[in-house]
């Protein structure tokens, strides 16, 4: 017995350790102190078999499958679109691989799948996505791309499952195919950006709403045979209500940028904020779901009806749901500015403050945040450097449609003019700077704030006061003993002590008195005065001085750069056919052309002898995750970049690019696109940036009514790079 | 005339500063280049001299120049072009007849002059033309590739190519019908100078990255022409002549031919990158 029984115990403790090391295998190694800092998450290990799968070669195997079908030429059509989309969409950085938060969606899916193998007839993908829309989304051969914005907004685990279910349902009944298909007529297939997709492109991949409602049901159904809970299932739909909402509501208080010394007035704290709106039975005519109110009622009463017991919120694990949704939310502070979407980054990094207040990553967000909307409030654009011709993407949301909590901050900052707006984010970066005196990007976060108060909006030193208004009011109630006769007290000092008085209380003067903390501390005092080149005051005479300074005629000597290696990424290819509204993308004849102008590069590169490295997605294998990663920290620069447009902006120069830049021996980097259009219409863009510094160091752009043909992209690729190489003599 | 186009081509290449980009570093390029233009009725119309008859050799035909250049890029828009161009024009059929007044002594003589060379050969006229110009290519492309525009000063060469021996007085209108009288010519050059301004609207593409292919049409105007009585520049040009002799019929025929060959012409070349 004892015999057997050791036996037996034996087995149940290799189960236990089999279970064990399989939970741990499936966690990557990636843990965060959220307490101090943040490190960003990565891709990392092996790279997935279809991130590497030419789209040409999926896209021949699956059309040899239809054969005689009725529909052949559609169906190719959206094989090849859906094919490369989805090859672009894989590569193009936003989609993360082997990490936490992937391998925990895949958990949950898992938990679904284990109780419906019908389910699974089509295998389902899944992956996060960096983007902050609250929204999944079901792709035809079984891709799921699930947003970090709905991962953030989640209650439990449960609700994430029923979500997953949803989006099998798309997949298990093909509705992408079947849409695709009802709109033949009138398709028209949106060319796909190279480094992130919007979310309006991955919406162009839309199902009907009967289609959504089908989901919503059949969703239902999935869930009901696993022990998850169903009264999740309305909780799911409560987040996708109120998705527009921040992922919490606490009250935003002023006090979270003053001090001792810096008082924002009352008279910019709103007071009383607009109630969230609960109306789920909205016009859905534009939409793509049904309103929520409808998606309630179609699953009839199955949720009120369905008893929970034995059910649960988390069949994986509560632990690692509410780490992956703290990820979540730290992650979507950085894609709010990525997005340019700072009062949200500020928001979402103060509602994470509340629980982790000496984060640094979190100041930084804030930090950052509150530098560009500075920025954005002066007005100032690029001066002097090149320009990208884009307008900018950045403009604050009225905070009279803002809903909850958070309008107090989109109030505040609307109210804020562009000097108080700069001394609050000087005084906020600086004490930041301060407490994390390793952090670079603080401390030229802080130089800028300091170059933009002096340079843009004129405050110097003796714009600001050293003593406080309590120090000043008990100066000016007890004047200073001087032996002399008493003066008679006349009209006009009277009139001055009173306007001293009224100065002292000006709420609207507060910025005078904000510094005053910050100004007995030397540093601050010496960079001030570095910043202000001495100055203690506005010098009239030197603007008199700069209006009439005359530029100079530019040489062509001007624009040779005189670099002798430069970072190439892969070209922009795209040619499209249109046919009235229609535009038809020839994905092979891109992918071709983009291959034929990486060896044109090569060439002229060549024969100018300008050394170059590449970050480039050809010839990725499974090992190649470092050159993964390479090309999504580019692209997620070049995203950030572009958005800002000619507007200034703070690029970081993170570790991890400082890594690149140190790895490639090259700061610059080098970006080529083509767009032909009907074969006859010809754009080439070239530019030159500095990954250091964001400056867009040459741009041309040449448009004509040419094929593209080989000679004209090797006239165009050497003249761009003759510039790049040649010394000024 | 040479030294000078070819002093002022060297001047261009040598002040420009070689920091143009080129094709793929090449900036000269040298090339031959056909030029064709339609020969009319309508223009041999225009003359308001009384030849005779017989006239102007008027077939309907195309006047090829065949043309050898070099192009050079001086900046990202513009090359500096220099060409020689060789044409071969028929001037005179055999058997034309002139009527030809000469003042002798105060008095004027009528007589009728037939052309009736040995060879039986018409008259042609010759043309070796000296061209300085440049091309400015438009800026969404990058020379040389594109379209351009070329403006272009021709020093235009003509001789007469005749059989000065082949002239003959001309009684055919009265007994003996013809005679074997000669009619001396004056036994001098027959060549004549005019400049040419010409507008080019051309195409380049190049293949194979070594190979420049040309095409275009070109108008230009005759000096001679539209300055008839004229001759500023003796050196440039001889204006017209109301000369009723055969010299100045001569002249004024190959001024005529030499304006309606600079008309109009379309040409295609083809070049190679040279370095």
């Amino acid at each position: 017995m004892i015999k057997k029984n050791s036996n037996r115990s034996m087995c149940i403790k290799s189960a236990c350790l089999f279970a064990f090391a399989s939970f741990i295998l499936q966690v990557p190694a990636q843990v965060n102190d959220f307490s101090k800092d943040y490190t960003l998450l990565r891709s990392s290990g092996t790279i997935p078999e279809i991130f590497l799968k030419s789209a040409k070669e999926q896209t021949q195997q699956e059309v040899a499958k239809l054969k005689n079908d009725v529909d052949k030429k559609f169906k190719t059509q959206f094989i090849t679109s859906n094919n490369h989309f989805i090859r672009d969409f894989l590569l193009s950085g936003q989609v993360l691989i082997n990490d936490p938060l992937t391998a925990y969606v895949n958990n949950v899916a898992t938990k679904v799948l284990e109780q419906n193998p019908e389910a699974n007839a089509q295998p389902v993908q899944l992956f996060v996505t960096k983007s902050p829309e609250v929204n999944a989304y079901a792709f035809d051969k079984g891709f799921i791309f699930v947003n970090i914005g709905l991962l953030a907004q989640l209650e439990n685990e449960a609700q994430l499952a029923y979500i997953l279910a949803h989006e099998m349902i798309h997949i298990n009944k093909k509705h992408s195919v079947t849409e695709y298909l009802k709109h033949k007529n009138s398709e028209t297939i949106v060319a796909s950006g190279r480094a992130e997709e919007d979310d309006e492109i991955l919406a162009m991949y839309r199902f009907s709403k009967e289609q959504e409602t089908e989901a919503d049901i059949s969703g239902l159904d999935l869930i009901k045979k696993t022990n998850y809970s169903i009264t999740a299932v309305n909780g799911a739909l409560d987040v996708l209500q109120y998705s527009y909402l921040p992922f919490e509501l606490p009250e935003f208080k002023k006090a979270f940028f003053e001090d001792e010394y810096l008082k924002i007035p009352d008279t910019l704290n709103l007071k009383k904020v607009s109630s969230i709106k609960t109306n789920d039975d909205y016009d859905d005519t534009k939409s793509t779901h049904p309103n929520i109110r409808k998606r309630r009622l179609s699953m009839g009463d199955d949720v009120k009806l369905i008893p929970e017991t034995g059910r649960k919120k988390y069949l994986v694990s509560e632990e690692r749901f509410k780490s992956m949704r703290e990820q979540a939310r730290f992650e979507l502070c950085r894609i709010y500015l990525l997005k340019r979407d700072y009062v949200n980054a500020i928001y979402a990094a103060y509602i994470l403050l509340q629980k982790y207040p000496e984060n640094c990553y979190l100041k930084k967000i804030v930090a950052k945040g509150l530098y560009n909307v500075a920025l954005n409030k002066s007005g100032k654009s690029s001066d002097g450097g090149i320009r990208i011709g884009t307008s900018s993407s950045f403009s604050m949301y009225d905070y009279d449609k803002v809903e909850g909590a958070s309008q107090r901050l989109y109030y505040l900052l609307d109210k804020l003019t562009s000097k108080e707006l700069n001394v609050i984010a000087l005084s906020y970066t600086y004490k930041a700077s301060k407490q994390y005196p390793a952090d670079k990007s603080l401390k030229i976060l802080t130089d800028s704030l300091f170059s933009y108060l002096v340079n843009t909006n004129k405050l110097y030193l003796a714009d600001f006061s050293k003593k406080s208004i309590e120090e000043l009011k008990d100066t000016v109630k007890k004047p200073v003993v001087v032996q002399e006769e008493p003066q008679e007290e006349s009209k006009y000092s009277t009139i001055k002590k009173l306007q001293e008085k009224e100065e002292l209380v000006e709420e609207s003067n507060f910025i005078k008195y904000a510094l005053v903390g910050l100004l007995k501390d030397d540093e601050f005092v010496r960079r001030f005065k570095t910043m202000a080149k001495g100055r203690e005051h506005e010098v009239e005479e030197e603007y008199v001085q700069k209006s009439f300074k005359k530029s100079k005629k530019k040489k062509q000597e001007d624009n040779y750069l005189g670099i002798d290696k430069v970072i190439f990424i892969d070209p922009y290819y795209r040619k499209v056919k249109t046919s009235g509204n229609d535009v038809i993308i020839k994905f092979d004849e891109s992918d071709e052309k983009q291959e034929k102008l990486m060896s044109i590069q090569t060439e002229c590169a060549g024969k100018l002898k300008l050394d170059y490295e590449r970050v480039t997605t050809s010839n990725l294998t499974s090992s190649s995750m470092e050159q993964f990663n390479e090309v999504v920290l580019v692209n997620e620069w070049l995203a950030e970049r572009f958005r800002y447009g000619d507007d200034d902006g703070f690029i970081e120069c993170s570790e991890a690019m400082k890594e690149l830049i140190a790895k490639k021996g090259s700061k610059y980097i080098a970006l080529t696109g083509v767009y032909n259009k009907n074969k006859k219409s010809n754009s080439y863009l070239f530019m030159l940036l500095d990954l250091e510094t964001g400056k867009v160091l040459r741009s041309e752009l040449r448009s004509n009514r040419e094929r593209d043909s080989n000679d004209l992209l090797h006239a165009y690729a050497y003249n761009s790079l003759f510039f790049v190489k040649k010394k000024k003599s | 005339m040479k030294k000078t186009f070819l002093f002022v081509f060297v001047l261009s290449t040598s002040l420009t500063i070689a920091q143009i980009p080129g094709y793929m570093g090449k900036r000269l390029s040298l090339g031959y280049s056909t030029y064709v233009s339609p020969r009319t009725s309508v223009l041999d119309e225009l003359s308001d001299i009384n030849i005779g008859s017989g006239g102007i050799a008027s077939n309907r035909a195309f006047n090829m120049t065949h043309c050898l250049g070099a192009d050079y890029i001086i900046s990202p828009r513009i090359s500096l072009c220099l060409a020689a161009q060789f044409s071969k024009t028929d001037l005179f059929k055999y058997g034309t007849i002139f009527d030809v007044t000469e003042s002798m002594g105060g008095s004027r003589d009528y007589y009728k002059i037939v052309y009736r060379p040995e060879d039986e050969k018409d008259m042609a006229l010759r043309g070796m033309n000296i061209s300085f110009g440049f091309k400015f290519f438009k800026s969404r492309y990058l020379n040389p590739y594109g379209r351009y525009r070329k403006i272009e000063l021709i020093l235009a060469q003509s001789a007469v190519v005749m059989d000065k021996d082949g002239f003959y007085y001309d009684y055919s209108n009265q007994w003996p019908y013809y005679t074997n009288k000669k009619y001396e010519l004056e036994d001098r050059s027959y060549n004549y100078k005019s400049f040419v301004v010409a507008f080019t609207f051309g195409k380049q593409r190049i293949l194979f990255n070594k190979l420049i292919l040309d095409y275009g049409v070109r108008a230009g105007i005759n000096y001679n022409y539209v300055f008839k009585h004229a001759s500023i520049i003796g050196m440039l040009s001889e204006g017209f002549s109301d000369d009723y002799t055969i010299a100045g019929k001569l002249k004024e025929a190959a001024n005529f031919r030499l304006f309606g060959a600079q008309l109009f012409n379309a040409h295609i070349g083809l070049g190679f990158l040279a370095f």
